[in-house]
């Protein structure tokens, strides 16, 4: 008995020590924040970006927490935190979600200081509560190994329905709660906006989901596309930008991505200033300072990305920028997909999810 | 009962406790899922028809929500046939090397939801070993042929018995060997006793763990989810995507709703069914009960066969999350090992990265604490509530199990939604955004079990122990502590463990409820296994599953391995006093409502 | 000693225990005897203090202890199962009572020694676990744990009654002979007549909730104050009025011919047919027949069909003679040792006379 005892003690004891355990960030503990350490969320920092978004924040003289989520986890947390915010500042979430951010009003406004170096249509223009970053195309990629001849791969998202050869041999995603799931859908749907429609799309652009849902092989959850392409599951599937060098390495994989003449959605990354934050003055010199050329172009060195500061382009990653510029953007109403995203997700999940 | 309730509001202690206990009742398990519902289906003041209305019309949402209803149905005949089969092979037929399997069966307790469900892919997914054995024999064979309901059926039947093998082992060590020798002098065949005497026995516990059984195929998440493929969805991912949309959360309220409402009826039914009688020992002398050799010699051949694939089948998957978590990431997804695809940088990552090793921490941390808090307060509720029977006591019981009627989900949903705002029930703070949330959510889930358990056990001590004491001149808390404490201990400590190992790997409550800057490992492993990063995590994955694996492999034999030891050194010929010992022997409140992602 | 005053119990509606009054002398060892419901064990429940009196008064000593705690009215109980505290080994279950006293660790040494040597423990015994001990040692624990607190009075509820028949009259002796070595007054409950008669100074017989009788073994056996103790304690055969009539007739005098009237078994003698009325024994013959004749090894059971119904009788047959089935003898009834109870109801009479 008393055995038995020790032992439960013993367990609850080395959890009371691990909880103990001083916490990944060297310089403070989170709870008793010293003043000057900012929380960051971000859907941004994986893959050891956040790590080096550290250092070179340490070296210019901010402390930061970064918070790793998806984008709707991040949506959902700032508008249940809304009366107890913890996030100082925010990047990574594109326009859409920040638009629904403004409009429960998380946000503050607050014009950086290289507000005039980026296009201020791509974020909030009248209301000044975020501001673009970066600039990411979505592709729907294949294959190349998979098609003797380029003419013969999908050229845009619609052949993958419409041409019978492709029918079985893409991916479709399982889960539409990622952003880049959400981009590609909403680049279809714009293509049919009809405001007579269900939800303000024609029944053809539902027809078009529904078969492209019909025609796909649903992702398996933990399994990458790219691990089904080297598997030969599949031969094409949705990807971004910086996502595609990445894999094709992992994988041993050589892709291509198709160049639709409609273009394809161009995700644009924002900051914002969570509104309620007590070190408001810090966080707006972090993104004075993040949003800098300087800053920016040095990410995109490191992480293939393509700034929306002007100045920053001439010094960032040549490779990533013509890739980009490479591709025409799709023209997307970006208000009339904020408006409707939400009830677009819930029907697709609902009637034409492929499982 | 006017008796009862006097004799109770006589205690101070009880009183503080009682006043306590109901505001936490109030605060965090009645007024959370009201404001939420009341959100949900009354938006402007009327009620909204609109969900059902989306739902019924959806082909989708109909399927699933068969598919849920025919996986519960399915699973609690499958689940039963194994699990029964197991607990006889090791611990009711003299096999060979029954310790050996046992060991390979509770393997489901220390690993379960998507790392169970990933384990089983390397062995029978498209490039798992036994497939690729197939392939060989049979060339023509679709290598996606572990996939739909009926994979998802076995994958769960072989993770979902650990319950057997917790709770009918304990009620199998009470049957009374006596029994089995008079149905054998009576001309009894093995087949016979084992179905007229000792199965008729083992039938509440059955009952408990059919319903524990029917609640986890209902709200299975991981295996439909990955194996599922396109005909065999089930429900609770649908409820997890629409409960993190905003406009979209009345469909997964109207969703959780229909399952709460299924658990309620087969709740009541079991009960009703079980309210039969007792089929325990009457004896006032059992006898324990020894294990029966099997002396058909086909039959017995059979059966050890039976158990030793069984054995492989439990002991092959975890093995090779161990292996493969050794190896670097094309090889997890190829699954062909080479000489060169072993590396310990996997391993480095985690334990060497503050960052990847702080979900860890946290996890354990929040396990460990709110596992004692839960044990802590119900220890003594469990007490108060068996003590003292009268409709407030009764009342605030039913209201203790609201957790198991709601899917986590949406209870972490009423927290967040109801705490966002000062309110004047919690001092007029907002607890969303604080560490206490996520634990005040940990303690509730857990709360429903541990109660059952405790106040089995409780019930399964005589009261004139109690009163032994109390004519010595012992106080209430000595008595408490000196007499009754010792005797629900053990039973704490096992409840205590599987509450610990369950909330290690949650994620569908942290998602919603975790504090930013602590996240738990559930959340880590999701982000891991989520496609947008930049590279691909699974590698990452097979470590925390491996650590989760030995953590929780720690916890069951601090409770479970060292008590069967020193019980092996103590033997006794005379059978001990039958005073409940363990978790398990509290058996027909031995219910627990899996979630969707941790289900240990 | 002990003296219950009009002591009432009640379990909501149900009264369990109406106006209970008793006096219990010192040194006593006293008996209540009574079927499952009569009361008794609430009766002994109310004097340990786990039972609310909705009247009434209880004295132990001289001291009123109606309302002491249990643990303040120097009652030691001896528990149907014992109720040794299966967490704790021998010694520290005889140490219960004196730990919470806070007595020095060498008194209560001394004092655990002292009282495991007067009930016969050894000192190996003390440190085993109470699972390792026999029934008798382990209700020698559940003694020496009430005793060593040296209380006033000893409660004894049913200690013998979930034992085998050789152990509980080995122990019957044993508890006995302790009682008798300490002296210490004792209330013992059972529903066992045997118990009772063979253990008691004085037993009280009860039903439902009422005392039938109080008085010693050979008092409550032979002259049974009242029907349902006559059919309760020992076995009788009850006599058909015509039966009554015919020994009437025969010359006994004083008897009421419609009175329930009753014969204890052991005084219904038989003797040879035609053998005749005083011969062998005095008393009335009556000319029967053998039905039935089971051995019991000290002693027969016969079954005797007379003209006016059938009566069992033991046969000590110290003569060598054992009548067989069919065989015609005298049955001899003495009608001294007739039990007749006037206006009674004679509802006791199917149980009585079936046994």
């Amino acid at each position: 008995m008393r055995k038995t005892i020790t032992a439960a003690v013993a367990v609850l004891a080395t959890g009371l020590i691990a909880t103990g355990c001083t916490s990944p960030s060297t310089t403070a503990t989170a709870g008793t924040d010293a003043p000057e350490t900012l929380v960051v969320y971000s859907n941004s920092v994986s893959d050891g970006r956040g790590d080096w978004l550290k250092k070179e924040a340490d070296i210019a003289g901010f402390k930061l927490r970064l918070v790793d989520l998806g984008g709707g986890d991040i949506r959902n947390r700032l508008l249940a935190e809304k009366a107890n915010p913890i996030a100082d500042v925010t990047f990574g979430l594109n326009n859409v979600y920040f638009e629904s951010l403004k409009k429960a009003k998380v946000l503050d406004a607050y014009t950086p200081s290289w507000a005039g170096k980026v296009d201020a249509s791509a974020g909030d223009e009248a209301g000044k509560e975020y501001w673009p970053i970066v600039r990411e195309p979505v592709m729907l990629v294949y294959n190349k190994a998979a098609y003797t001849k380029p003419d013969q791969a999908p050229s845009d998202w619609p052949d993958l329905w419409t041409k019978k050869q492709f029918a079985k041999r893409y991916e479709v995603p399982s889960d539409l709660g990622g952003a880049t799931t959400q981009m590609v859908l909403a680049g279809i749907l714009s293509r049919y906006r009809d405001d007579k429609g269900d939800l303000g799309v024609s029944q053809a652009g539902w027809d078009a989901v529904k078969a492209y849902f019909q025609d796909g092989v649903p992702a398996v959850p933990g399994t990458d596309l790219y691990a089904q392409i080297a598997a030969g599951k599949v031969d094409a599937g949705q990807m971004w930008l910086a996502g595609k060098a990445t894999r094709e390495q992992q994988y041993k994989v050589s892709t291509e991505a198709a160049h639709p003449k409609t273009g394809v959605p161009m995700v644009v990354q924002q900051v914002g200033l969570v509104k309620g934050t007590k070190k408001s003055a810090e966080a707006k010199k972090f993104i004075d300072w993040f949003g800098s050329a300087k800053v920016q172009a040095a990410w995109s060195k490191q992480f293939q990305t393509v700034p929306t500061n002007k100045d920053a382009l001439a010094q960032a990653d040549p490779a990533a920028v013509s890739a980009t510029d490479s591709f025409t953007e799709q023209a997307i109403d970006w208000a009339f997909v904020a408006q409707h995203l939400d009830q677009w997700i819930e029907k697709i999940e609902l009637d034409y999810l492929a499982n | 009962m006017n008796g009862s309730a006097r004799r109770m509001l006589r205690s101070p202690l009880v009183l503080v406790t009682g006043a306590v206990l109901l505001w936490f009742v109030f605060a965090f398990l009645v007024f959370p899922n009201l404001v939420m519902l009341r959100e949900i289906f009354f938006p402007d003041g009327s009620f909204s028809t609109r969900a059902f209305a989306k739902l019924w019309s959806s082909d989708r949402a109909r399927a699933s929500l068969r598919n849920s209803f025919l996986l519960a149905a399915v699973l609690s005949v499958t689940v039963n046939v194994v699990g029964v089969f197991i607990v006889l092979a090791t611990r009711y037929f003299a096999l060979r090397g029954a310790r050996l399997l046992w060991l390979g069966y509770a393997t489901t307790l220390v690993y379960g939801g998507v790392v169970a469900v990933s384990g089983y892919t390397f062995v029978y997914g498209e490039h798992g070993f036994a497939t690729r054995l197939l392939l060989d024999i049979f060339p023509g064979m679709d290598p996606a042929w572990f996939s739909g309901g009926p994979a998802v059926a076995v994958v769960m039947t072989l993770t979902g018995t650990s319950h057997h093998l917790l709770f009918l082992t304990s009620a199998l060590a009470r049957v009374d060997h006596q029994t089995v020798e008079a149905a054998q002098q009576l001309g009894a065949s093995s087949w016979r006793i084992l179905r007229q005497v000792v199965l008729p026995v083992l039938k509440p516990t059955l009952f408990a763990v059919t319903v524990l059984t029917f609640l986890g195929g209902l709200t299975a998440f991981a295996a439909p989810q990955v194996l599922g493929g396109r005909d065999f969805q089930t429900i609770t991912p649908m409820i997890l995507t629409f409960a993190g949309i905003p406009s979209s959360r009345d469909l997964a309220a109207t969703l959780a709703v229909v399952l709460g409402v299924a658990t309620l009826i087969l709740l009541t039914v079991l009960n009703r069914m079980q309210a039969g009688g007792t089929y325990f020992s009457v004896s006032k002398v059992p006898s324990a009960l020894r294990r029966q050799r099997i002396t058909n010699p086909v039959a017995n051949a059979v059966v050890h066969v039976l158990a030793y694939a069984l054995f492989a089948v439990y002991l092959i998957p975890p093995l090779l999350i161990v292996v493969f978590s050794f190896t670097n990431a094309s090889t997890i997804a190829s699954g062909r090992i080479t000489p060169g695809s072993f590396t310990l940088a996997n391993y480095r990552q985690v334990l060497t990265d503050a960052a990847s090793s702080w979900p860890f921490v946290v996890s354990i941390g929040y396990a460990a604490v709110t596992a004692s808090v839960v044990i802590v307060l119900m220890l003594f509720v469990a007490r108060v509530l068996q003590k003292y029977v009268n409709p407030v006591t009764v009342a605030v019981e039913y209201l203790l199990h609201i957790p198991w009627m709601l899917p986590s989900t949406l209870t972490a949903l009423g927290l967040v939604i109801t705490y966002s705002v000062p309110r004047a029930m919690v001092g007029d703070t907002v607890l969303t955004g604080t560490l206490a949330l996520l634990a005040i959510a940990y303690i509730a889930a857990k709360i429903p079990i541990t109660l059952r358990m405790l106040k089995a056990t409780y019930a399964g001590i005589p009261d004139n122990l109690e009163e032994a004491a109390t004519l010595l001149g012992a106080s209430g808390p000595h008595t408490f502590r000196r007499v009754l404490l010792p005797l629900v201990l053990p039973t704490a400590a096992a409840v205590s463990a599987l509450n610990f190992n369950s909330l290690l790997d949650d994620y569908d409550t942290s998602v919603f409820l975790a504090h930013p800057l602590y996240e738990p490992l559930g959340i880590a492993i999701q982000n891991a296994t989520r496609s947008e990063g930049t590279s691909d995590n699974t590698a990452l994955t097979l470590v925390y599953a491996v650590l989760l694996m030995a953590v929780s492999g720690l916890a069951m034999w601090f409770v479970y391995g060292r008590r069967a030891a020193s019980r092996r050194t103590a033997r006794r010929d005379r059978p001990s006093t039958a005073h409940p010992t363990s978790a398990a022997d509290a058996d027909a409140a031995s219910l627990t409502r899996p979630t969707p992602t941790a289900s240990h | 000693m002990i003296i219950f005053d009009g002591v009432t119990v009640k379990f909501d509606s149900f009264t369990a225990l109406p106006a209970f009054s008793l006096h219990v002398r010192e040194g006593e060892f006293f008996t209540l005897l009574g079927p499952s419901g009569c009361g008794k064990s609430t009766a002994l429940r109310a004097l340990a203090g786990f039972a609310d009196l909705s009247a009434g008064d209880i004295h132990v000593a001289g001291r009123k202890i109606t309302h002491l705690p249990s643990g303040k009215r120097e009652v030691g109980m001896v528990f149907q199962n014992y109720a040794l505290f299966p967490s704790m080994n021998v010694r520290e279950n005889i140490a219960f009572g004196l730990r919470v006293q806070k007595l020095s660790k060498a008194e209560t040494d001394r004092r655990v020694n002292e009282i495991a040597e007067r009930v016969d423990l050894s000192q190996q015994q003390l440190d085993k676990q109470v699972a390792e001990l026999s029934g008798g040692q382990q209700q020698r624990v559940a003694i020496a744990r009430a005793l060593v607190l040296r209380p006033k009075v000893l409660l004894l509820d049913e200690p013998l009654s979930n034992l085998d028949a050789k152990l509980r009259r080995q122990l019957r002796v044993q508890l006995k002979e302790l009682q008798g070595q300490f002296g210490i007054t004792t209330l013992y409950v059972t529903h066992d007549q045997d118990e009772a008669l063979s253990m008691s100074d004085r037993i009280a017989v009860l039903d439902q909730g009422r005392i039938e009788q109080i008085g010693t073994p050979r008092e409550v056996y032979e002259r049974s104050a009242t029907e349902f103790v006559c059919t309760f304690v020992g076995e009788v055969n009850r006599l058909s009025p015509a039966m009554v009539g015919t020994l009437a007739a025969s010359g006994a005098s004083g008897l009421d011919v419609d009175a329930p009237t009753y014969v204890r078994i052991e005084k219904v003698k038989v003797a040879r047919a035609g053998a005749g009325a005083g011969a062998a024994y005095a008393g009335i013959a009556v000319p029967a027949t053998v039905e039935s004749h089971t051995y019991h090894g000290m002693h027969d059971v016969c079954r005797l069909r007379a003209e006016h119904g059938s009566l069992r009788a033991v046969l000590t047959g110290h003569d060598g003679w054992h009548p067989a089935a069919g065989e015609q003898v005298d049955l001899v009834i003495d009608p001294a040792s007739l039990l007749q109870y006037p206006g009674s109801t004679g509802v006791f009479a199917a149980a009585g006379a079936g046994r």
